[in-house]
């Protein structure tokens, strides 16, 4: 199992950031190498990502579910994923949270992610799987940074 | 004439000429013999080595290589040598005796055929005099058509009786059908080029197979046609090397670029490879494309257990013949992979940026790899031995070679030097040129005495790091103690010295250069103890410890 915690402070008031989490369409665009491709009744989704374990590039396609809780502004993702040949399957589980920070123009951001790798890949990529799971997470993270940036830039535009 | 006379006989109208091993009480009477018959002893200092020899002498020639031990403890010493035989698919005849059945309380008595088939190898033994060229045939046909090690024992209470030896011995090549192209059914062939006509992005990956069946002119054919890259795998490695579109080693020991380019591909064309997991990334590698697997061996799934669009059960160049004059016929021709930019691609195959802090007295691993590439002749062939040398020396030592042989067989540690002078005696005493790292090479080196009384003209470069290379990454990236994986080793160039051989501790690159260049003047057994820095981290350690994109 490997286990990233990440925490971030960013420059934008948390009701901005919260807005962009609870869409997500948004959230899967915040990940890296991830698409949405079909949401269900039930509210979950099938996806896809592909992920880049040192020079080899794999595509997982994923069943997720998000959920959100608007109050207090916290989220869950649980994706459940195989490659193209299902000969490798990861669970996730995040939760990602945006918190109140002194300063009300700022947010604090944290995100922990446990993921399970198994079967073939978990042979090929041995300790470098955290680091690709710890790229991604904050890979996340700056994404969302750049995606209020944009966002906010529209805003005072406007 | 007793029994094992005529063993000897049969040996040699089988076309033995060379025997590798260690006398024992119970096989002076096969010494004496295989010595009146004229053939070549050659006496190790471990029976495990004579076993590897032997290997080495097949896998370099596909002839059958012969060792030769005692009993009991003597054929025990065999087990790793001969699973990595096995594994090699060596065609290797170990004549060894076995105890009488009335000597009961003999100390080397042992279960020797449950040993042997749990080693992965067959166990024939001599029941009677009268079956004796029966016997020692089946023993020579069996390694042919197995393809794998066999263990032929004549029981001491066997060796001297009587038989009569009137009748010449029939060699097994007599008997035998000589070898035979397997050609491809016409209707796979036909399935095969629909597969291939449609694909805009074709790849060839060559194994083994396809260097043993001659078929470079047809794969680099075949791939002009289609515009296909050409890749390897580990043990086709070095196939086509100075080829336009040659990519290197698929998957573990691939360069960057390669992994960039099969992802694009639309179609596999695996030629007398396994396909397995090391050549296709655990089975992840070219998942957008359609794979036609050629090979002598029925192959329905590759690496992971994916399942093969097309597979043609044919010997290589014939498959590749049969598929090349069907898409002619269609008038199929693609530009594919053999493009400008992809050929800029590839100017840089090889380049890696990393850079790393070397100690003084260290030397960078892949400095010295690049330059033994450059400066060491295409004549001279080419051993490497796993293990985190091979991170460098299977990537980097890319010249094309008469023959490379890899030493990955059952991952076996200290393989190489005997399979190096095994495969130099059977090529005539021909100079090799062996990689290995400090740990394989310490684990053998008392058998560098074997190369020099032979004089046996093998350059062995040490790739030394004073540690368990592999072990010494994996404790580093674990945040373990790293130090319980380092092993100091004392200078290995004057131990060759000492054994009579030449000898260099080599602290610069200039140091190895200059060595070799004496070798090359004047080929003979030696020893070069290269001190390489730990730092260098071996590309395929860099990317399953840390995930690097290199």
């Amino acid at each position: 199992m490997i286990t990233v915690n990440e925490a971030i402070q960013v420059p934008y008031p948390r009701r901005l950031v919260w807005s962009l989490l609870s869409v997500p369409e948004t959230v899967v665009g915040l990940v890296e190498g991830a698409e949405l491709i079909e949401e269900h009744e039930d509210g979950t989704y099938d996806g896809a990502i592909t992920i880049q374990f040192g020079p080899l590039k794999v595509m997982f396609r994923a069943h997720v579910l998000l959920k959100l809780d608007d109050t207090d502004m916290v989220g869950e993702i649980h994706a459940q994923g195989k490659d193209k040949q299902a000969s490798t399957r990861f669970n996730t589980n995040m939760n990602f949270k945006v918190e109140k920070h002194a300063d009300p123009s700022t947010s604090l951001i944290s995100a922990n992610a446990e993921v399970e790798i198994k079967g073939r890949l978990a042979k090929v990529v041995e300790t470098g799987a955290k680091l690709v799971v710890k790229r991604l997470v904050t890979s996340f993270t700056e994404r969302l940074t750049a995606r209020c940036e944009a966002v906010q830039r529209s805003e005072t535009a406007v | 004439m007793r029994l094992i006379n005529r063993v000897a006989q049969a040996l040699v109208a089988e076309g033995v000429t060379d025997v590798f091993g260690m006398m024992g009480h119970s096989t002076k009477y096969l010494y004496h013999a295989l010595h009146q018959e004229g053939v070549n002893l050659i006496d190790v200092r471990h029976e495990g080595f004579a076993m590897y020899m032997a290997d080495g002498y097949a896998r370099s020639t596909g002839r059958i290589g012969v060792c030769s031990s005692v009993e009991g403890p003597g054929l025990a010493q065999f087990a790793t040598p001969l699973l990595t035989a096995s594994r090699a698919r060596s065609p290797v005849i170990a004549l060894v005796s076995e105890c009488a059945v009335t000597d009961t309380e003999n100390v080397h008595r042992m279960d020797q055929a449950r040993f042997v088939e749990a080693c992965e190898s067959s166990y024939l033994s001599v029941p009677n005099a009268a079956m004796v060229d029966d016997v020692v045939r089946e023993a020579f046909i069996r390694a042919r058509r197995e393809s794998r090690p066999i263990v032929l024992s004549v029981r001491d209470d066997l060796q001297t009786e009587e038989v009569d030896g009137d009748e010449p011995y029939v060699p097994s090549t007599a008997i035998m059908p000589g070898r035979q192209r397997i050609r491809p059914d016409a209707d796979s062939v036909n399935l095969a080029a629909d597969i291939i006509a449609q694909s805009r992005k074709p790849v060839i990956i060559a194994g083994r197979g396809a260097i043993l069946s001659g078929a470079e002119d047809a794969v680099l054919k075949l791939s002009n046609r289609i515009g296909a890259l050409i890749g390897t795998s580990l043990r086709g490695r070095n196939f086509l090397a100075d080829a336009e579109y040659q990519v290197g080693i698929s998957g573990l020991y691939g360069t960057r670029t390669s992994f960039q380019l099969f992802e694009e591909a639309d179609c596999v064309i695996a030629i007398g490879a396994t396909m397995n997991r090391y050549t296709t990334s655990e089975g992840l590698a070219f998942a957008n494309a359609r794979i036609v697997h050629i090979d002598t061996t029925p192959q329905i799934t590759v690496g992971a257990g994916r399942k093969t669009d097309c597979f043609l059960n044919a010997d290589a160049r014939a498959g590749i013949e049969a598929l090349e004059q069907e898409l002619a016929s269609r008038s199929v021709q693609n530009v594919g992979f053999h493009t400008p930019e992809v050929r800029a691609q590839l100017a840089a195959n090889y380049d890696d940026p990393r850079s790393f802090d070397i100690a003084p007295g260290e030397v960078d691993p892949r400095e010295v790899c690049r330059m033994l590439n450059d400066i060491v002749p295409g004549d001279i062939p080419l051993a490497t031995a796993g293990g985190a040398a091979g991170g460098f020396t299977h990537t980097l030592l890319k010249r094309r070679r008469p023959f490379v042989l890899s030493g990955h067989y059952f991952g076996t540690t200290g393989q190489m030097l005997p399979v190096a002078l095994g495969a130099s005696i059977a090529n005539g005493k021909k100079p090799m040129l062996l990689l290995d790292g400090d740990a394989g090479m310490m684990m053998v080196i008392n058998d560098f005495d074997t190369a020099v009384r032979y004089n046996i003209p093998v350059l062995g470069i040490v790739l030394n790091d004073q540690a368990l290379g592999i072990e010494y990454q994996m404790m580093v990236a674990h945040e373990l103690e790293e130090d319980l994986a380092t092993v100091p080793s004392p200078d290995m160039g004057a131990i060759a010295v000492a054994m009579g051989g030449r000898g260099r501790l080599a602290r610069s690159v200039e140091d190895v250069r200059s060595a070799v260049e004496e070798w090359l003047a004047n080929p003979g057994p030696m020893i070069v103890d290269v001190r390489i820095s730990r730092n260098v981290l071996p590309i395929p350690m860099a990317r399953m410890l840390y995930a690097e994109d290199v």
